[in-house]
């Protein structure tokens, strides 16, 4: 419990906190939120020239000065006055150079000024304690500012903006549907006619599919989440370097006209189809004598066979070798991806039309690189799904234990002699677990859980 | 009349009898103010008590100490058990009562009463003292000195009565209204409101014709309310038949010809009628693809021949209602001894009070019945018990009688009316109960007998059947729960025989717990291998102790799951708010949730969470502020 009211009798303090990520970057985000006015005053203490009432919204450029009134950085300031703003309270924004020191600085300067260093997942709970979010909403800002990739993120924001309160929400209403039926026919018996059980338990497994559905997009949504792996292997100088910085879009990788340059495996990141993949650099294949390459080698296989797609690279200048036939011999199908490299070295009618090749890229003047891209994202299957939610653990599980109450209520009204009270007491069983995720049954474990796992200023 | 008193009752109905009852139980000088003697435990409307959800009240009520389950056990004229056929749990225990005997019985319980006067009056205003209550005004101006009062007014608050374009004031058919007393309320800083409701024609029995209807016969063993019956001779009353009969599209066409001369729809009627009662105006409109709806002819006595037609509320004019009433099969001929009319009435919106039922404008001053908004006798004869016991005991300094959503009806709806608010007459369902599958008439002593023990509403020797009965049951579900029975194959043919497969081994227990197994298909296995003492309690029980039985194995693990999600909310929405505690002063709550906190005081996070308008969020930060408040109170 000490995490979830992290002192909640000082609710009235003005917090500071970076908003993004520790280390170098072009720009950082220093927040600040408290109550009207006593944030404009620590927010004046460090950009002495802002005005008292600074229009809502709207950037201005302002010189910032640390704790001891020198200059810090020359950085916009924007302005949201409650209740419009993240947390509904009054909000401060920074938007400095992203350098360690002068966050450093400027959190000096916020809390000499008065502001308190926010703890975990406080930015959060103002919003949530001021009805900003409810709590399947508040759980889609952790998993926000979590979201390593574009298609977190967006899962996250349809969270955020309450896609799955919504569904869950109108799963509820049918569901209420049958309870209501059940409930008329217990409570009304001289009026009403006892509710129709093996219709009852139609429409609740109807229901129960519906909530399966939700749970099976939220799994979806899960397996999304791990990031995907994408091996280019090929022979030793097919071009693999050279495809993977194009990929990458910086040198990463040393590229040399010698075989055998890159012994062991790079990896970095790229981003395909909106999601962020980790994209592996590996030792060309060939049998080798040198200690140093034969780890190489033995490497590049093992990347390839963890890899979700393998991109087979193939001098578009040598063709297809023995060594290509036999690696795509033992090969692996759907998983591998032929790509002919070095195209910009080779007219296009000398091209070799092996069928099995797919693709061709000049990763040196960039040809080909988007089909290459496009063709990567069906393979890893990141073409966008429509309706995809994301769904944390704790919805998953609640899904789960709804839909599994359905089915059980379902069974129920299809036993004779029934049993309609019984039925309905676990149709209220999955109506908790629903209203679990937008937080109606809410109980202490829960919240503690919950903001365990927000990370400081959003 | 005496000047002084511990408690005075206002109002001598169902809500405010069983409020006497309970203060003069606890020991204080108790007054039953009533404007006449002669119309004590009247019951306004139908002849009869119980039902679904009121009728597990009865019992609720009888398990504290009450009056309303024995009296109606005497007085009745026809038992019968609503959803008989259901599992316990949604039973509803019912009766048709002798209307003047119930009221001739009620009396006598009343006078017979240790420290409880019945004295004549008619309450006009409020004596405060120290920001506390400390006497009543009277209609004749002479003021009556007392601790605490308990205001049951039903529907005679600036009553005002409608048959078609005619009304005229009154808070029963002859009956005048209190007109002083609302104002007083006022006086007080309370919300009042205004309700409606009606009641339905009443014939004279000679002249409908039984052999158009359907008999609707009572239980062949009837089953009583009260415990203290087991000791008596029950049924008490020669038992009678209802009849049952119907409308036609006939008559719907001509009810909806007359709609204009209702003033239900003409909106002379402005307070809020019951959805779940509604007035046969409202039946034909709101459901009019319904061909037919059904009429229960209730006899209101064995010694009157008023009959009750029981699902023909309206306010009509009496010509159009005798119309109606003589174009329904067996009415052809009824004489009307008295129209249907609807009367409306001022409430004080519940919110205003602790779960207590004490005001919090005037600290011992306590309200019970209709005047909270509420309709049904049981409703308020359970309200009347629960505050004439928190009356009692607020004279005395004692922390009140509060029961929770978990324990009973009575909690249930004591919760639902200060937290949730009003805009129809409040009555009890089955439904507005999270945990049903606890709150079953058979469970009722084994709920409460130990609060009534505690707060001294029983005594252990008046408990003691009830303790004994309970003691019973358990032993005999120990001993079924502990006997082996082996899937050998002499006990496989032998169960197979009576229906029952056995595939491995179980116990007595086990095969009950299964659908469809009941006691009567084990009955002899259960004398042979149930250990002697349990198989000895097991003859002895009572045919509704041995329902009781089976529901409690097969209800098991609903049960249990049901208790652990008490427990597991309890411990959070279960937190008290501090006296006083500042709704107004957290920062971060929206202005609406403020606003609705402030007017309905929550006493817990639960009553807080059910408020409309308090979100999640707002009860995540009202929890944090408690969970801040006892570990500061603790350090």
């Amino acid at each position: 419990m000490a995490r979830l009211v992290a002192d909640p009798d000082r609710e009235g303090d003005v917090l500071v906190a970076p908003a993004t990520p520790p280390g170098i970057s072009a720009l950082a985000v220093v927040r600040l939120t408290g109550p009207a006015g006593a944030t404009r005053r620590v927010a004046r203490q460090i950009a002495r020239r802002l005005p008292e009432e600074p229009r809502p919204r709207e950037a201005a450029l302002h010189l910032l000065v640390g704790e001891d009134g020198r200059p810090l950085d020359r950085a916009l300031v924007l302005f949201f006055p409650a209740p419009h703003s993240a947390t509904g309270e009054e909000v401060v924004e920074f938007l400095c150079h992203g350098s360690p020191a002068i966050v450093g600085g400027l959190l000096a300067a916020a809390r000499a000024a008065g502001a308190r260093p926010a703890k975990r997942g406080e930015f959060t709970r103002r919003a949530l304690a001021n009805g900003k979010l409810d709590l399947a909403e508040a759980e889609g800002v952790a998993a926000l500012a979590a979201a390593e990739n574009r298609g977190a993120a967006r899962r996250a924001l349809s969270l955020v903006e309450g896609d799955l309160s919504r569904r869950v929400l109108a799963a509820k209403e049918a569901i209420l549907d049958v309870l209501a039926g059940l409930e008329a026919g217990l409570d009304f018996a001289e009026d009403v006619e006892a509710a129709d059980l093996l219709a009852a338990g139609a429409a609740l497994d109807a229901a129960a599919g519906e909530v399966e559905a939700l749970a099976a997009t939220a799994a979806r949504g899960g397996a999304r989440d791990r990031r995907k792996v994408v091996a280019i292997l090929g022979r030793p100088n097919a071009g693999k370097s050279t495809l993977f910085n194009a990929l990458v879009g910086r040198d990463r990788a040393i590229v040399t006209a010698v075989p055998g340059t890159t012994r062991d495996a790079i990896a970095d990141t790229c981003e395909i189809g909106g999601e962020t993949v980790t994209l592996l650099d590996t030792a060309g294949l060939r049998a080798t004598e040198d200690e140093v390459e034969k780890i190489g080698v033995a490497v590049a296989e093992r990347a390839g066979e963890g890899a979700d797609l393998v991109l087979y690279a193939i001098d578009a200048t040598r063709g297809l070798s023995e060594e290509d036939e036999d690696f795509l011999r033992r090969g692996r199908g759907e998983g591998t991806l032929l790509v002919r490299t070095k195209t910009d070295l080779v007219g296009a009618s000398s091209l070799s039309s092996s069928p099995a090749i797919e693709l061709s890229v000049s990763a040196l003047i960039g040809a080909g690189l988007e089909a290459l891209r496009a063709q990567m994202a069906e393979r890893l299957s990141l073409v966008e799904a429509d309706g995809e939610l994301l769904v944390l653990e704790r919805h998953r599980e609640a899904l789960a234990s709804a839909a599994a109450f359905l089915r059980d209520a379902a069974d129920l009204a299809r036993r004779v002699p029934g049993e309609p009270e019984l039925v309905a007491a676990r149709v209220r069983e999955a109506l908790a677990a629903l209203g679990a995720i937008t937080g109606e049954t809410a109980t202490e474990e829960l919240l503690d859980r919950i903001f365990a796992a927000f990370c400081v200023g959003k | 009349m005496q000047a002084r008193w511990d408690v005075v009752v206002v109002g001598g109905g169902h809500a405010g009898a069983e409020a006497a009852l309970a203060a003069a139980r606890l020991g204080k000088q108790t007054l039953l103010l009533t404007r006449e003697m002669a119309t004590v435990g009247r019951m306004s409307c139908n002849p009869a008590v119980g039902g679904l959800a009121k009728g597990q009240v009865v019992r609720e009520i009888d398990a504290l100490g009450g009056a309303m389950g024995l009296v109606a056990d005497r007085t009745a004229i026809q038992f019968k058990v609503l959803n008989g056929s259901r599992g316990t749990a949604v039973r509803g225990l019912r009766c048709q009562s002798d209307k003047a005997l119930y009221a001739q019985e009620l009396s006598r319980v009343l006078g017979a009463a240790k420290n409880l006067a019945l004295g004549e009056g008619t309450a006009a205003g409020f004596l405060v003292r120290g920001g506390r209550l400390a006497g009543l005004l009277l209609e004749d101006g002479s003021t009556l000195a007392c601790g605490a009062a308990v205001v049951t007014t039903g529907t005679f608050l600036r009553g005002l009565l409608h048959v078609g374009d005619k009304q005229r004031e009154a808070g029963r058919w002859n009956e005048p209204p209190a007109r002083a007393l609302s104002d007083a309320l006022s006086g007080l800083g309370l919300r009042l409101g205004r309700m409606k409701t009606g009641t339905p024609p009443r014939v004279r029995a000679g002249t409908v014709d039984l052999a158009k209807m359907t008999r609707a016969p009572g239980d062949e063993r009837p089953v009583a309310f009260s415990f203290r019956s087991r000791g008596e001779a029950f049924p008490r009353q020669r038992q009678v038949d209802c009849w049952l009969t119907h409308t036609d599209e006939a008559v719907h066409d001509l009810i909806r010809e007359s709609l204009p001369l209702s003033p239900l729809y003409s909106g002379r009627i402005t307070g809020r009628g019951p959805r779940y009662c509604p007035s046969i105006e409202d039946k034909v409109v709101r459901f009019s693809d319904k061909p037919r709806h059904q009429i229960f002819v209730e006899p209101e006595g064995l010694s009157t021949d008023w009959l009750y037609l029981n699902g023909l509320s309206m306010s009509l004019p009496e010509k159009t209602q005798e119309s109606i009433v003589r174009m329904i099969p067996g009415l052809e001929r009824a004489e009307i001894l008295r129209p249907a009319y609807a009367v409306e009435y001022d409430i004080v919106f519940p919110e205003q009070l602790d779960v207590s039922l004490e005001t919090r404008a005037l600290p011992g001053l306590f309200l019970a019945g209709q005047i909270n908004g509420t309709s049904g006798y049981e409703e308020a004869a359970g309200q009347g018990l629960v505050a004439g016991t928190n009356a009692a005991r607020s004279v005395a300094g004692e922390a009140p009688l509060r029961l929770g959503r978990h324990e009973a009806y009575i909690g249930v709806m004591l919760d639902d009316l200060v937290t949730l608010g009003l805009d129809e007459p409040y009555r009890l369902l089955t439904s507005r109960a999270e945990h049903r599958l606890l709150l079953g008439a058979d469970t009722a002593y084994a709920r409460l007998t130990g609060r009534a023990l505690a707060f001294g509403l029983l005594s252990e020797r008046e408990a003691a059947p009830v303790l004994d009965a309970e003691a019973r049951v358990a032993r005999v579900t120990e001993g079924l729960n502990a006997a082996r029975v082996r899937p050998d194959r002499a006990m496989k043919e032998r169960l197979s025989g009576r229906g029952v497969s056995l595939v491995e081994e179980t116990t007595l227990g086990g095969l009950l717990r299964r659908p469809g197994t009941d006691l009567e298909a084990i009955e002899e296995l259960c004398a042979e291998i149930l250990e002697a003492g349990a198989a000895r309690d097991l003859a002895a029980l009572r045919p509704e102790e041995r329902d009781r039985l089976v529901a409690d194995l097969r209800y098991e693990g609903f049960v249990t799951r049901e208790r652990d999600a008490v427990a597991r909310v309890a411990r959070s929405l279960e937190r008290v708010f501090p006296e006083g505690f500042a709704f107004a002063g957290l920062p971060g709550l929206s202005a609406e949730a403020v606003e609705k906190l402030e007017r309905h005081r929550p006493r817990t996070l639960g009553q807080a969470s059910r408020l409309p308008g308090v979100t999640p969020a707002a009860v995540t930060l009202l929890l944090a502020r408690l969970v801040a408040a006892g570990r500061e109170a603790a350090a």
